[in-house]
């Protein structure tokens, strides 16, 4: 089964990204006393570019692809769903507060941190696969 | 599902390396399949057999297990 993913290289792009949508107004907020973030656009700016370099991360290639890195794959996607749903269903019972930007932007960067972290350990061999 | 990879792999002096590269996984794979942590497509499965000089059947057997 061939699979359209990025190159490899868009690892690295991917992860410079968050890692600098996470920095920078973390930097920009100890030189200004204030939260960086505290404006609405920078907010979007900041939590948009998190998004996007977690999404480069997750969707470019690994260095050998084949069928077990496809079955990592799969199993992440699946399992991120799973939380996805079940996060979603604890904000909207309990903790939702009507802030769709905030919710939405959690959900997201919940369900992509639990990709990354199923995949890696999937890939690790440390979760039976059977 | 009875594996017997890494019996037949040791037999024909195969490090878990050079099988990967031989039929074109990453060393990972090779890992999970003899753990029976993963189970490999037929196609992966011809060719694993293919280049251990063997069948299939013989890497590969069902379990009790498997017909529950």
């Amino acid at each position: 089964m061939r699979t359209r993913l990025l190159p490899h290289s868009y690892k690295i792009i991917g992860l410079s990204v968050f890692v600098f949508a996470f920095v920078i107004p973390i930097i920009m907020g100890m030189l200004h006393q204030t939260s960086w973030e505290q404006t609405e656009p920078r907010r979007i700016i900041a939590n948009t570019s998190m998004l996007i370099g977690l999404l480069l991360f997750i969707l470019s290639k690994e260095k050998i692809e084949d069928e077990f890195i496809n079955f990592c794959r799969l199993r992440a996607f699946r399992t991120a769903f799973i939380a996805g749903i079940i996060y979603f269903l604890q904000d909207a019972l309990g903790t939702f507060n009507g802030n769709l930007v905030n919710s939405s932007f959690g959900l997201l960067i919940m369900e992509i941190s639990v990709y990354i972290v199923v995949f890696y350990i999937s890939k690790a061999g440390w979760i039976n696969g059977k | 599902m009875v594996n017997n990879l890494r019996n037949y792999r040791e037999q024909q002096g195969f490090t878990q390396e050079k099988l990967a590269a031989i039929v074109g996984v990453s060393r990972q794979s090779i890992i999970s399949i003899e753990k029976g942590q993963y189970i490999p497509t037929t196609v992966l499965a011809l060719k694993l057999a293919s280049a251990l000089n063997t069948k299939v059947e013989a890497l590969f057997e069902l379990d009790k297990n498997d017909w529950k």
